[in-house]
């Protein structure tokens, strides 16, 4: 059950140059959130921006009724995030979409998990479900630099290993986390991938899984209206033609399902 | 008091004069949720083709000053899937469903209109934007000529009541319209998107997959306006308003300038509630105003 809500705000942290993190009151959507779905918020009243703004649920409470939101100020509606102030109140929509597919094999399935810049975003809640059914889980991280890389203590603490990549080499293995995860393979472990971030790593993981012929599943973005798959305008093209539409089919899809 | 919020458009009679706009909706039940479809006006569901559409490549949306520019390219399931899966669930949800009709030629419009003569369908939208395939891609709704030669043809293969929707990118919209009502439109419909372009200057490229799309949202309110007001002079069937609705407001200026119900658009994405928050606000309005009936409101501009 989707609804909107108007929820208040507890604290809206910077956490580096553009990277902030909001915690806002959200009962249902805390009870009812699975990783990898998202929110639509209403950063102004006025029509400037006109259009809600898609965030994916960082982590949930369930019990203090509260949900975080790790964006990233890239515009308009992000900078206009960035000026909430705790007690302030904040129109939210949500959960939406379709969040990622918790593996239900054995209990020694092992989770891989990648992110490449704010495509951390929906990992921690995912990491929170995957300790809580006792699937080992490794976060690889890339980010541009060591200043970007944000919330690592969050997956630690959670008992996740996590290993970083920087494209300046400033923090972690210098390169892009594609390169880190092939090294990571090339030891012989395997695992099921989960992973969000820009487009072109995501094309990237895309070829790898296939080589190796490991299970991936995708948190894709895509510029969207409604979120509620009435406008048709968040397509994504699909092997052998057509679209599927990534606020109500994804945001997260199986890798084999979406051409990038 | 009680107000009386109804309204007819032709031989069909709306619980009140707010519907949702085509394409904008989906086919209602996305919508579900958040409101009652029973208690709108009516819902008017997504552009219908006679063979499913893919629709136009990414992006497909794009923001701009105060409102949107969409390429979606008519994506819809094809009328025989409408019929079969979204139809039903409509009728026993009590919607009055109205459907847009697409087609690039005279037959394929003709074909659908006979095809949706179906319990449970409330009327028939004909969208006149888009490109006539037989006259080199140049939109149906742009000619006087054109657009008498498809209403008249869909007239005589329907009994529904048939709403015209006219394009905005015409030069004389009162002489379209009243082309529309010569041949047979019962009401008319207004605006469709104004045709609009975006560009990123980091790339050099245009930011939409098919170049140019439709604008919508509070930006071309004025011009949705005055269009409407410049048809209700023109012709004496009842029309239908939208462009930018936000607010109850919006809507009851449509009203005064001649409209007899209005569409929301853009706004049911800004805020899924809009349709529902703007019939309460209207029948408010007419409280505060100590109005017994919409009627009074329409066309009632002082000039
Ligand atoms: C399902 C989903 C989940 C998301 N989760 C997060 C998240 O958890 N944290 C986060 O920081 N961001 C997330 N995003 C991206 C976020 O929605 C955009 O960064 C935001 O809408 C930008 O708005 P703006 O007005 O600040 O920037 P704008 O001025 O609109 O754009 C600034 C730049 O960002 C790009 N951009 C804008 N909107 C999008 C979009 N929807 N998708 C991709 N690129 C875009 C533009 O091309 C431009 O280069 C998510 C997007 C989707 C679709
Ligand atoms: C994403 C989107 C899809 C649309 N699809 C259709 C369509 O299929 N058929 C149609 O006649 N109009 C379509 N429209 C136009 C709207 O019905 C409406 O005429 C227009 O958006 C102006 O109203 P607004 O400013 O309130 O949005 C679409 C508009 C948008 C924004
Ligand atoms: S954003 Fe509107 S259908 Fe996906």
């Amino acid at each position: 059950m989707i609804s909107p809500c108007t929820g208040t705000i507890v604290s809206n942290e910077q956490l580096s140059r553009t990277i902030w993190l909001l915690r806002v009151e959200a009962p249902v959507i805390a009870q009812q959130v699975e990783p990898g779905q998202f929110v639509q918020v209403r950063v102004t009243s006025t029509y400037d921006p006109l259009l809600r703004t898609p965030l994916s649920v960082h982590d949930s409470d369930p019990d203090r009724g509260t949900i975080d939101l790790l964006y990233q100020t890239v515009g308009t509606s992000t900078q206009l995030l960035s000026n909430y102030r705790e007690q302030m109140r904040l129109d939210i929509l949500g959960p939406l979409g379709k969040g990622f597919t918790l593996p239900t094999g054995p209990k020694s399935s092992f989770a891989l998990l990648v992110a490449g810049g704010i495509g951390i975003a929906p990992m921690l809640l995912l990491a929170r479900f995957l300790m809580a059914n006792q699937v080992s889980t490794r976060l690889l991280y890339g980010a541009r630099t060591a200043s970007d890389m944000v919330r690592i203590d969050a997956f630690e603490k959670l008992g996740v290993t996590v290993a970083c990549s920087t494209d300046d080499g400033s923090y972690g293995v210098r390169g892009n986390v594609v390169d880190l995860l092939a090294d990571f393979l090339q030891s012989g472990a395997g695992g099921e991938i989960f992973a969000c971030g820009p487009t072109p790593m995501l094309k990237a993981l895309q070829s790898l899984a296939r080589e190796r012929e490991l299970a991936a599943q995708l948190s894709l973005e895509a510029y969207m209206a409604c979120g509620l798959g009435a406008c048709l305008g968040c397509a994504v093209a699909v092997p052998g033609g057509g679209y599927k539409h990534v606020c109500t089919d994804g945001p997260v899809f199986a890798a084999w399902e979406v051409e990038l | 008091m009680v107000v009386d919020l109804s309204v007819s458009i032709g031989s069909l009679q709306l619980k009140n004069p707010v519907l949702t706009a085509s394409g904008t909706f989906g086919y209602g039940l996305e919508f579900r949720r958040f409101g009652n479809l029973g208690a709108l006006g009516g819902v008017v569901v997504k552009g219908t083709t006679l063979q499913p559409r893919a629709g136009n490549k990414p992006q497909r949306i794009v923001e701009t000053a105060a409102g949107m520019l969409n390429s979606i390219g008519l994506e819809n399931p094809g009328v025989d899937f409408f019929l079969t899966h979204y139809l039903p669930q409509l009728r026993d949800l009590g919607v009055t469903t109205i459907v847009n009709l697409a087609g690039n030629t005279i037959d394929e419009y003709c074909q659908l209109a006979e095809r949706l003569q179906q319990p449970g369908i409330a009327a028939l939208e004909l969208n006149i934007s888009c490109p006539n395939v037989k006259a080199g891609g140049m939109a149906f709704g742009t000619s006087e000529e054109v657009v008498y030669q498809v209403v008249q043809a869909v007239r005589r293969h329907t009994k529904l009541p048939l709403i015209v929707k006219l394009s905005p990118n015409v030069t004389d919209i009162a002489a379209i319209a009243r082309a529309a009502e010569a041949a047979g439109a019962d009401a008319i419909s207004l605006i469709n998107t104004l045709l609009g372009m975006a560009v990123d200057i980091r790339t050099r490229r245009p930011i939409l997959g098919n170049v140019v799309g439709g604008l919508s949202g509070p930006a071309i309110k004025p011009v949705a306006l005055r269009m409407v007001w410049q048809v209700a002079q023109a012709v004496k069937v009842p029309i239908i308003g939208m462009g930018g609705i936000m607010t109850a407001s919006d809507a009851i200026e449509f009203l005064l300038c001649g409209a007899s119900a209005v569409q929301i658009g853009a706004a049911n994405f800004v805020e899924p509630t809009t349709a529902w928050r703007v019939i309460d606000g209207i029948a408010e309005y007419l409280e505060q105003q100590g109005i017994a009936s919409v009627r009074e409101l329409i066309g009632s501009l002082q000039i």
